[in-house]
């Protein structure tokens, strides 16, 4: 049985920093948090920079970045690791949670409540006192370094309580909330990730406000930073405000024709 | 001769006969049986009702309307009886020329189309001239084609300006019809609380600019909130005391004029809105008349309004200027002051505001034409329904009708839902009143009857779902899995020919998990339901839920029943976060027979419910013993095509309904209903408990 234990430093460290513009003391909390050994809960809606913000914590920590992104057949095997057959013995394969165990790196589980629930299970006793991941197959206790961090995403907007965390799972983390920046801080991203006019931004973040003002009102969630920055290249690239809007924000936002042609109004009203 | 072909022709009916009831199967004795009840009153209880609004010797032909009548179905025969009723009111010949054409006109338009019809005949009466009341109704064609291509109706754009507004205010502020328009004058004005336009506007010569100037309008009076005209009340009226009217006339277009410096500065888009406008009506715009003052305040208004009355400047007439009020601007500072959170009735009364009013009056965020009409329409309708039809006697429960408007949107558990009215061919919004009921007395010790026989069941559906259970379990050969399939592993070694595609498929996957289902039991609790299947009811969902919990699928259990369209109610007895515990059982032994059976609005609710999981495989399961029906003309035809829409719905959030039913007809109309493989009779019902766990195990495979 082989083992790797030391990550090539290329793959999962961040070598440039990332552009990440805080909107809050979110930095401090991480810092904390990875000082006292405590796993984080990034909470907040889609495309509002909680991947951008690992990213950038990654990179201001110097740890290597593991991401996973959590679906609803992830296995347990799929996060710890699994035996493959090769040459007719058996290896043994690190999944991506106890290779960022045995390495120190950050572990970032996104979307967490996509997967299922018993594959949540096997974080529990990593996010504790005890920080161990147990190895079943193998027979081994892992004992996570003190570099070693859990972070997952976790968006309480659209799932239903069926599909909410467990308190018990909840009840081990530090939550920092990501919600949308302030309006100045948000047109600022957009300004700074498209190099598009201030002045459009401002307008481009005024239109998400009337989106998100609309939740619960034919739209499930507001347009995110994300879709924000997404018309503004468009816009950068030479399309026209009302068309990029349409294609980046409004067209994406929802299908129902009722509320298209609102969003769609609403775009007539600022450009 | 005679007598033979008397014979041939008992024959040939007898043969008919048969024929449709083989038709059966195909819908065509649907329609048979369609014909025979569309839903609606029959002539006799038209007759009588139309007697008691126009009199017995009114010497009008009574019985021919109600032979017209008949035809339609029964909501917009109560529409045609509240809005007689109203026009007789206002006068007596008009509401017979309405009923006259009523029956008519009503199939030909749409629901929107009438409206207009019977609001621009209000309208006239409200002017006062009669006349053109009388010829709007028999003109009532020119409603029913677009020959007006201009014409921009408020009832059209309601929709998307109030979500415009709110998308901007954050709160929701209805949009109501204003006051009559007066001299060829459009009237819009705001108190805070809602936004009052035109009911239609026609002033530009193509659609347009009409639909354009409404949103003007409307970001006009958003303007006013947001710049707060209202506190210049004082100054404002000191001024007109001192300088006439002439100072309100000016402030007026220059509040409009700093308030077209708000919009130009937030939304660019609709500034270029109004410059289109201003190049349409010709106006000189005076672009630099705030230039010099830094801040704009309503205060900046009233100096330039007092040093304009001595230069005595000509000032743009502008299409889009609200109607600024001092009424209105006091109503708005009292409400500030105030602090009042609760809504007040606007000031402003128009001849038509009675019902109107109090609806305002409690927040209702119904609108104009969707509200105003709706709410007459609704009252009218409801005091009819509620009462026995013989001895129904006009208006008398219309106060607790409006009271119970009052309440609506506020409640806790109650939700209201559209329904499909097939005459109309559309949906009719917000009709049925739908609440969640809790029962309070529960059965506390449930005495079981035959535990020997349940047991035999539990024990049959327990083996049902445990196949269920093992046929997931382990998949071997897999070419990826949790654990190495030894088997396949050794015959793959001790294999002849070593084919390397035998040595990739050495896992186990686990799937036990994997089933990811969701089901939404929704069971008919009408009146007819009562006895034995009552108890076999209850004992199968019993048993249902006692053994489901093993699957780890999620489940619900609702009851439905009601009586009338205000008083659809669903029964909680197992939500989907809930575990199965003692408390869901004795729900499940309290559930008992109730009254009717709207099915669309119960499928409608459930869905919703069932919508929010999130499993790959949803069902929807509805155990019922008989077609559609409730009091209130929810019968026929129109019950089993809003019930089918209903489902459809569901569908389309791709959700699967099943129907099982006890109804031995049920064949008649399930296909049609739900199409094929939808739906199963149970003929022996001390089977149900078992023929639940087949199904199921059916439907989640
Ligand atoms: N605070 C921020 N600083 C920099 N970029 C941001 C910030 N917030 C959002 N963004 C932008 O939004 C995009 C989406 O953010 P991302 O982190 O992928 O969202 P999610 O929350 O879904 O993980 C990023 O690519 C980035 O352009
Ligand atoms: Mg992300």
């Amino acid at each position: 049985m082989t083992t790797a234990n030391i990550i090539e430093n290329s793959k999962y460290y961040i070598k440039d920093e990332p552009y990440y513009l805080p909107t809050a003391n979110e930095v401090e909390i991480f810092n904390t948090a990875l000082e006292e050994n405590i796993p984080v809960l990034l909470k907040g809606p889609t495309g509002c920079g909680k991947t951008r913000f690992m990213e950038y914590m990654s990179w201001y920590t110097k740890r290597p970045l593991i991401t996973v992104s959590c679906h609803d057949d992830l296995t347990t095997a799929d996060l710890v690791g699994r035996y493959l057959i090769q040459n007719d013995t058996t290896v043994w394969q690190d999944g991506p949670l106890t290779t960022a165990v045995r390495n120190g790196c950050i572990c970032y589980l996104d979307e967490i409540v996509e997967a299922r629930k018993d594959t949540t299970v096997v974080i529990h006793p990593l996010c504790d006192d005890r920080r161990i991941l147990p190895i079943e197959k193998l027979g081994q206790l892992l004992q996570a370094p003190p570099e070693f961090c859990l972070a997952m995403s976790y968006n309480p907007g659209y799932q239903s309580a069926v599909k909410d965390l467990k308190p018990s799972t909840r009840q081990r983390f530090i939550s920092i909330d990501f919600s949308y920046p302030a309006a100045d801080v948000e047109a600022k991203i957009v300004n700074q990730e498209a190099g598009l006019d201030m002045a459009v931004c401002e307008r481009l973040v005024k239109l998400a406000e009337m989106t998100r003002n609309l939740v619960g009102n034919g739209l499930d969630e507001g347009a995110s930073t994300r879709l924000l920055v997404h018309a503004a290249k468009l816009i950068n690239r030479g399309f026209e405000p009302k068309m990029a809007c349409r294609c980046g924000i409004a067209d994406v936002l929802t299908d129902d024709n009722e509320t298209v042609t609102l969003l769609h109004e609403m775009i007539e009203t600022l450009f | 001769m005679g007598l033979f072909s008397d014979i041939l022709k008992k024959l040939d009916a007898g043969n008919v006969k048969r024929f449709s009831k083989g038709g059966a199967r195909t819908g065509g004795a649907l329609e048979l049986r369609q014909t025979a009840s569309t839903g609606g009153m029959a002539t006799t209880e038209l007759l009588i009702r139309l007697e008691l609004i126009m009199g017995q010797a009114s010497g009008l032909p009574l019985m021919d309307y109600a032979n017209e009548m008949v035809h339609l179905s029964h909501p917009l025969q109560l529409f045609i009886f509240s809005e007689t009723s109203e026009i007789s009111n206002l006068s007596y010949e008009h509401a017979h020329e309405f009923l006259s054409v009523a029956s008519t006109a009503l199939v030909l338009m749409e629901q929107k189309q009438y409206e207009r019809w019977l609001s621009g005949v209000k309208q006239a009466f409200a002017s006062g001239d009669p006349e053109s009341a009388s010829y709007q109704i028999k003109n009532y064609l020119d409603y029913t084609s677009e020959r007006d291509t201009r014409t921009a109706y408020l009832s059209d754009i309601t929709y998307t300006l109030e979500k415009l507004v709110l998308s901007i205010h954050k709160t929701e502020l209805p949009i109501v019809a204003a006051e009559l328009v007066t001299e060829n004058k459009l009237m819009s004005y705001t108190d805070d609380e809602a936004l009052y336009l035109p009911l239609s506007i026609s002033h530009f010569d193509n659609y347009e600019d009409n639909n354009r100037l409404y949103k003007v309008l409307t970001f006009q009076l958003l303007g006013q909130i947001h710049c707060k005209t209202a506190l210049a009340l004082d100054t404002l009226s000191d001024g007109i005391r001192e300088y006439g009217d002439d100072f309100l006339t000016i402030f007026s277009t220059i509040e409009t004029l700093r308030i077209d410096q708000y919009i130009k500065a937030e939304f660019p888009g609709l500034w270029n809105d109004i410059v289109l406008l201003h190049k349409k009506a010709k106006v000189v715009y005076p672009l630099n008349i705030f230039d010099n003052a830094d801040i704009h305040t309503v205060e900046t208004s009233l100096q330039l309004t007092k040093s304009l009355l001595e230069s005595k400047l000509d000032l743009p007439e502008l299409i889009y200027q609200s109607t600024f009020q001092l009424a209105l601007m006091a109503h708005v500072q009292n409400v500030t002051i105030k602090q009042e959170s609760k809504r007040k009735a606007p000031l402003i009364l128009n001849p038509t505001t009675d019902v109107h009013d109090e609806l305002l009056g409690t927040g209702d965020p119904k609108t104009a034409d969707r509200g105003y009409l709706r709410a007459l329409k609704d009252n009218a309708g409801d005091s009819v329904l509620n009462s026995p039809p013989p001895g129904w006697i006009p208006g008398s429960s219309d106060e607790a009708e409006v009271a119970q408007h009052i309440t609506k949107h506020n409640e806790k558990g109650v939700f209201y839902y559209r329904e499909w009215d097939t005459s109309l061919k559309s949906y009719r919004k917000d009709w049925c009143r739908l609440k969640e009921t809790v029962d309070e007395d529960l059965v506390e010790d449930v005495v079981i009857e035959d535990p020997e026989a349940l047991r035999h069941a539990e024990n049959r559906i327990r083996k049902t779902f445990d196949q269920l259970i093992n046929d997931q379990k382990f998949m071997r050969g897999q070419n990826d899995g949790d654990e190495i399939d030894i088997d396949a592993w050794v015959s793959a070694r001790s294999g002849k020919s070593k084919d390397a595609d035998d040595y990739q498929n050495l896992y186990i996957r686990n799937n036990t998990n994997n089933r990811d289902v969701a089901i939404m039991f929704a069971v008919d609790l009408s009146g007819s339901t009562s006895g034995w299947k009552n108890t076999m009811i209850k004992q199968s969902t019993w048993l249902l839920c006692k053994t489901l919990a093993r699957m780890g699928d999620q489940y619900a259990v609702y009851g439905f029943s009601g009586a009338g369209r205000n008083d659809c109610r669903v029964y909680p007895v197992k939500r989907f976060e809930e575990n199965y515990t003692k408390s869901v059982k004795s729900r499940i032994f309290s559930m008992k027979p109730d009254q009717y059976t709207r099915m669309g609005v119960a499928i409608r609710h459930l869905s919703k419910l069932l919508g929010k999981t999130s499993a790959k495989t949803r069902i929807l399961f509805v155990l019922t013993d008989g077609r559609p029906d409730d009091v209130d003309s929810y019968r026929g035809q129109y019950g089993v095509e809003d019930t089918r829409l209903a489902l459809n719905e569901a569908k389309a959030l791709s959700l699967k309904p099943f129907v099982l039913t006890f109804d031995k007809e049920g064949m008649d109309y399930l296909p049609y209903m739900l199409g094929s493989n939808r739906y199963q009779l149970i003929t022996d019902i001390s089977q149900l408990p078992i023929q639940i766990s087949t199904i199921y195990k059916q439907l989640t495979t």
